[in-house]
C-alpha cells in the first residue's frame, strides 16, 4: 500500500525525537517515562503507543521551520534541557536524514489565507512557557 | 507502619511523588498490557519493554526514597520480591516462545508465498514472531508489515498450537498468569498503603495537576 504523507505537529515531533534519542542510548526504563511523561502532561504515551508513533513515521513526513524552531528551543526547566546539545545533536540529524521534510510556511501566505486560524493549530502547543 | 516512627508529612509528599506514585502508575500499565495479553516483547533485544523489576520503575534519584520507605515498610518487601520472582520465568518462556517461533516452518512458508525476498526474511520472521508474541491484533496500513499480518493473522497465530511451539506457549501464558497476580496483589497493597498514608497524615496523593 502506498505509503500516505502526513503533516506533523510540536506535540508528536518532540515526542518522537525523544524516543529516537532515549533508544539510541538505550536509556533505562524509569527516565524514559519520566521524560515522556514531561513531555506529554495528563496523556500518558506507553509502549503500545511508542511503537504505533515510530510506525507511523517511516512514513514521508511534513514540518515547518515554526515546529522545529518550537521543539528545540526545550523548555528551560525540563529534563530534556539538561541534556541539550546531546538531544539537539540527536534531532538534527534525524531531522536532515530525509525522514521528515521541511516545508515552507512564509508569515505573508499565512496571512493572505482566508483559513489563517487553522494555519496556528499547525504550532499551537503547550510545549513553549 | 514501624510503632515508634511518625514520618513528616514532608516525606509522606517526597514518597508519594518520588517513589508510590510512580511505582504505582507503572504497575497499572504492566497490568494494563497484561489484560491486553501485549506482553510488549521485543524480540531484537529479547526483553520486555513494559515489565520490568520493581526496582527498575523508579528513577535513581528516587532509590534512597524509596530504601527509607522499605526500612520502615519491610512488610512490602515480600509483595515485591514476588512480583520480581514471577516476571523472571514469563521473560524466559518469552524468550523461548520466541526461538521456537523463529524455528517453526509455518511462519517462513507464510511469508515464502508472499514472496518477501530471502534477504528480508530473517527480519519479517523476527517482526511476526514479535506481533504473535504480543498477541498484536489487526494493525494500521502504516505498520511495516502490516498487509502480509493482516491477511494471515490467523494462519501465523497457528502456529502457537504446533508441537515445536505449543509447549512454549502454554508455558508462557501460564508465567504471565502468575505475573499478573503478583501484579495486581502489589497494586492493590500499595493503593492501600498510600490511601491510608494520606488520610492519615493529610498528605494529597496528588498535589496538583500539571498539564
Amino acid at each position: 500500500m502506498e505509503k500516505r504523507p502526513i503533516v506533523i505537529d510540536a506535540g508528536p515531533l518532540l515526542t518522537y525525537l525523544a524516543l529516537q534519542y532515549l533508544n539510541s542510548n538505550d536509556t533505562p526504563k524509569a527516565r524514559r517515562d519520566q521524560i515522556l511523561r514531561e513531555i506529554r502532561p495528563g496523556s500518558p504515551i506507553d509502549e503500545p503507543e511508542q511503537e504505533r508513533l515510530r510506525q507511523l513515521l517511516r512514513q514521508p513526513a511534513f514540518t515547518t521551520a515554526h515546529v522545529i524552531a518550537e521543539v528545540l528551543k526545550l523548555r528551560e526547566k525540563s529534563l530534556l534541557s539538561r541534556i541539550a546539545g546531546e538531544f539537539r545533536r540527536h534531532s538534527l540529524d534525524i531531522l536532515i536524514g530525509g525522514a521528515i521534510r521541511e516545508v515552507p510556511c512564509p508569515i505573508e501566505e499565512m496571512c493572505r489565507d482566508r483559513t489563517f486560524a487553522n494555519w496556528f493549530a499547525i504550532t499551537a502547543s503547550p510545549m513553549l512557557d | 507502619m514501624a510503632a515508634n516512627v511518625t514520618v513528616s508529612p514532608n516525606i509522606v509528599r517526597a514518597w508519594f511523588d518520588t517513589v508510590l506514585n510512580p511505582l504505582i502508575r507503572s504497575l497499572a500499565a504492566e497490568q494494563n498490557v497484561l489484560a491486553h495479553r501485549n506482553f510488549t516483547w521485543k524480540t531484537e533485544v529479547r526483553r520486555f519493554a513494559t515489565l520490568v523489576p520493581v526496582r527498575e520503575h523508579l528513577v535513581d534519584e528516587a532509590q534512597p526514597n524509596f530504601d527509607q520507605f522499605l526500612s520502615l515498610h519491610p512488610e512490602y518487601n515480600p509483595p515485591i520480591a514476588e512480583h520480581d520472582r514471577r516476571l523472571a520465568p514469563l521473560a524466559e518462556a518469552c524468550d523461548r516462545l520466541q526461538q521456537a517461533l523463529i524455528e517453526a516452518e509455518t511462519l517462513r512458508k507464510v511469508l515464502d508465498r508472499e514472496k518477501v525476498q530471502q534477504s528480508d526474511m530473517d527480519f519479517c520472521v523476527r517482526l511476526i514472531a514479535e506481533y504473535v508474541i504480543n498477541d498484536a491484533q489487526t494493525l494500521p496500513d502504516y505498520y511495516t508489515i502490516a498487509a502480509i499480518w493482516n491477511r494471515h493473522r490467523d494462519e501465523f497465530r497457528a502456529a502457537l498450537q504446533t508441537n515445536g511451539v505449543s509447549p512454549a506457549w502454554q508455558a508462557t501464558m501460564e508465567a504471565a498468569g502468575t505475573f499478573e497476580t503478583a501484579v495486581r496483589e502489589l497494586i492493590d497493597k500499595l493503593s492501600a498503603f498510600r490511601n491510608e498514608l494520606s488520610l492519615s497524615s493529610g498528605v494529597p496523593i496528588v498535589d496538583r495537576l500539571t498539564g
